[in-house]
């Protein structure tokens, strides 16, 4: 079989999709720069209008990351298509690998284009046309009270671009669980809706309280960079958090604009207090609800479909990759906390940072029980060290140009 | 060659009417042309299935030229054509061809001259094709796959006359020339036993009768015969005979039966018949007798 040729064919299939992606995330997020460029990019205290453009971004690739891999594994779905895909001489894990790989890299060569082009474009937009935004940026460059290089919000999306790739990869690979585990397209569709829910919550009720008792104990409620790891921690949650606030109604605070919310201000009053805990129940109910109805939708092939493997979970090491969105959340709500802190913070950012590599390493070898692994494993293993060392690097940069400026 | 030992598969075997579809089957397909017939639900397509690797056995082993089924080189070594086989939408005839050769090496020129022989046009999407030449297209497709091994499944149902005089030429030639071993299951009895050399016979998951049809033909021998008594083969059965058909054309009773030594004798004596003679065997009702036989487990008894 002509493995070379197969990607090919497999990727011109799938361009109308990935084609179709790449064009309405660039065409809102594009628009989303242009509109916002007097924020976007600058070093501003109106929050949600400097980071629109991400959130836009996010929230395409995000969705397609969740729905492309769809594609992926619609061969399931259809006895005429499984039983061809089923007997080609190539093993159904190398075959789904594959798939899967070209969706990835095509939507991270997606997104870095669309990503970098509007950066480029709202950078000559407000530099090269003397934007009033780029000037308000050189006056606050030049005030010896102010800590920070006009060039610096444009260095600062460097690590940043890193985090988002490392979310994007994460939430793909949970996706692609997710809908592994579907017989039949709508099967599909509710087990990505349900573990979307599930990991949201779930990560709501971990993240939201420690973030919660670490901005109670270090920080004071007016602090501008709160505002900044609130609204990240936003945009890093997905499409799912947006209807974590929808859900959790009674809480004013989370369903506020960013620019409008301190978390601090949660724990102001009793009242304000258990509606947090109340919040925090909700989501850790919701979450067990959305895994008990994951496992009644998971069953075996039934109907046309019988006979065939069953929950196709196999050749998916899913937990070092949800791990992996555990991870990326958690470092995408950090980042901003990092570059707008001292050097101590550095260092936590750092320890989190490794120790999560640590530990991603050891439940792969876990998930394989053994310590020597095949060539794809390390090429993983060296992806993963790759992005730390690169997110490592980034902003180390980053906080350095920050630091030779204080 | 295909190597089935001790292959076992029930669907729904949670349910409280399990299907046994293969049971504990075990077999061989050689070099050359088989046929392989059954009831409907016999397990044909099951069987084709399993050996594919489509579905999971439950248990059993199946070997491809020595090798396991799943193997990438057994696979590489087997084409499994399905009574509706898979072409990606909105391809043309050419197209779904190239979309085959990604998987198997192909022969084009092979491809292109059956394809004119039957007047297939190549140019046109197969979604306006007809049924037959729908099928006409994935057989030649088969045909043209370089692989030691075809299973054919319904592989002669919806082709006009013509095409099919062509495409039992081209099996007989794909197993003369390229010593091929081809699998073909079909209701179309009359084309299975004009061309194959061996018949397997399944029946409810089981294995009935695997032979070559020369032998299957000393078994069985027809009768026809006119008697004023009425002659019904539950009668000739409680005798001890195995009767694998009994069909009363008017006046005229014929019987094809197991050979056993005194049934002439017998028949003269119950039923003085005014009419009594052997008559030749066809082809389709050797095949059609067998399958009687099966369903009746009369080979079992």
């Amino acid at each position: 079989m002509n493995k070379r040729e197969f990607i090919r064919w497999q990727i011109k299939e799938w361009l109308p999709l990935l084609i179709g992606y790449g064009v309405i995330t660039a065409i809102f997020y594009w628009l989303a720069s242009y509109y916002g460029v007097d924020e976007f990019l600058s070093y501003s205290s109106r929050v949600a209008s400097s980071v629109t453009p991400m959130i836009v971004i996010c929230v395409f690739t995000f969705l397609a990351t969740a729905f492309i891999p769809l594609a992926i594994f619609s061969y399931q779905t259809n006895r005429v298509r499984a039983d061809f895909y089923d007997q080609i001489p190539l093993r159904d894990k190398e075959l789904r690998r594959i798939r899967i790989l070209i969706v990835l890299i095509s939507i991270l060569i997606i997104f870095t284009i669309v990503f970098w082009v509007g950066i480029l474009l709202t950078y000559l937009h407000q530099v090269v046309l003397n934007h009033e935004a780029y000037r308000r940026l050189l006056e606050r460059g030049a005030d010896p009270n102010e800590f920070v290089p006009y060039y610096f919000q444009y260095v600062y999306y460097i690590p940043l671009f890193f985090l988002l790739v490392l979310g994007i990869v994460a939430h793909y690979f949970t996706c692609v669980f997710f809908l592994s585990l579907g017989n039949r397209v709508w099967d599909c569709i509710l087990l990505l809706v349900l573990g979307e829910l599930l990991l949201n919550f779930a990560l709501q009720a971990i993240l939201f309280p420690a973030y919660v008792v670490y901005a109670e104990t270090f920080t004071s409620s007016d602090s501008s960079f709160l505002r900044y790891i609130n609204d990240f921690m936003r945009l890093s949650f997905g499409f799912g958090y947006y209807l974590a606030v929808f859900l959790s109604f009674f809480s004013e605070n989370i369903a506020k604009t960013p620019s409008d919310s301190s978390v601090p201000s949660l724990y102001q009053n009793s009242a304000q207090t258990a509606v947090f805990y109340i919040n925090v129940i909700a989501f850790l109910l919701i979450g067990l609800i959305c895994a008990w109805l994951m496992l009644f939708v998971k069953k075996d092939p039934a109907g046309e479909l019988a006979g065939k493997a069953g929950a196709r979970n196999r050749g998916i090491a899913w937990i070092p990759h949800l791990f992996m969105l555990f991870a990326g959340f958690v470092m995408a709500g950090a980042t901003q906390l990092v570059i707008y802190s001292d050097g101590v913070l550095i260092v936590v950012f750092c320890f989190v940072l490794a120790s999560w590599a640590v530990i991603y390493f050891l439940l792969l070898f876990a998930s394989r029980s053994t310590i020597r692994f095949a060539k794809q494993d390390w090429i993983r293993v060296a992806i993963v060290a790759g992005m730390v060392f690169l997110i490592c690097l980034s902003t180390g940069i980053a906080y350095g140009i920050m630091r030779s400026y204080r | 060659m295909i190597e089935i030992h001790s292959l076992d598969k029930t669907f729904d075997k949670d349910s409280a009417a399990p299907v046994h579809a293969v049971n504990h089957l075990s077999l061989s397909f050689q070099e050359g042309i088989t046929g392989l017939v059954g009831e409907n639900g016999a397990g044909k397509s099951t069987l084709f299935r399993l050996i594919a690797g489509t579905i999971q056995k439950d248990e059993g082993e199946i070997l491809i030229d020595g090798s396991l089924n799943d193997t990438p080189k057994a696979r590489q070594s087997l084409f499994f054509l399905p009574d509706v086989p898979y072409a990606p939408a909105r391809y043309t005839a050419f197209q779904t061809a190239e979309f085959y050769s990604l998987f198997y090496p192909f022969d084009f020129s092979l491809f292109q001259q059956l394809t004119k022989k039957v007047n297939l046009p190549l140019e046109r999407k197969i979604s306006t094709y007809s049924k037959g030449m729908r099928r006409q297209l994935f057989l030649l497709i088969a045909f043209s796959v370089q692989c030691q091994n075809l299973l054919l499944d319904e592989a002669f149902d919806g082709l006009d006359p013509l095409v099919m005089e062509l495409i039992r030429e081209e099996v007989v030639r794909l197993a003369l020339d390229q010593k091929k071993t081809i699998v073909i299951s079909s209701h179309n009895i009359d084309s299975i036993q004009r061309i194959a050399d061996s018949l397997t016979i399944l029946y409810r998951g089981q294995l009935s009768e695997q032979n070559n049809l020369s032998d299957m033909s000393e078994e069985l021998v027809k009768y026809q015969l006119i008697s004023a008594q009425e002659i019904r083969a539950e009668d000739l059965e409680k005798l001890g005979y195995r009767i694998a058909s009994c069909h009363i054309s008017g006046s005229i009773v014929s019987l094809i039966v197991v050979k056993k030594e005194g049934f002439e004798e017998d028949i003269k004596q119950l039923y003085s018949p005014t009419l009594f003679e052997k008559v030749p065997l066809e082809g389709s009702e050797l095949v059609t007798a067998e399958m009687m036989l099966a369903r009746k487990g009369a080979r079992h008894e």
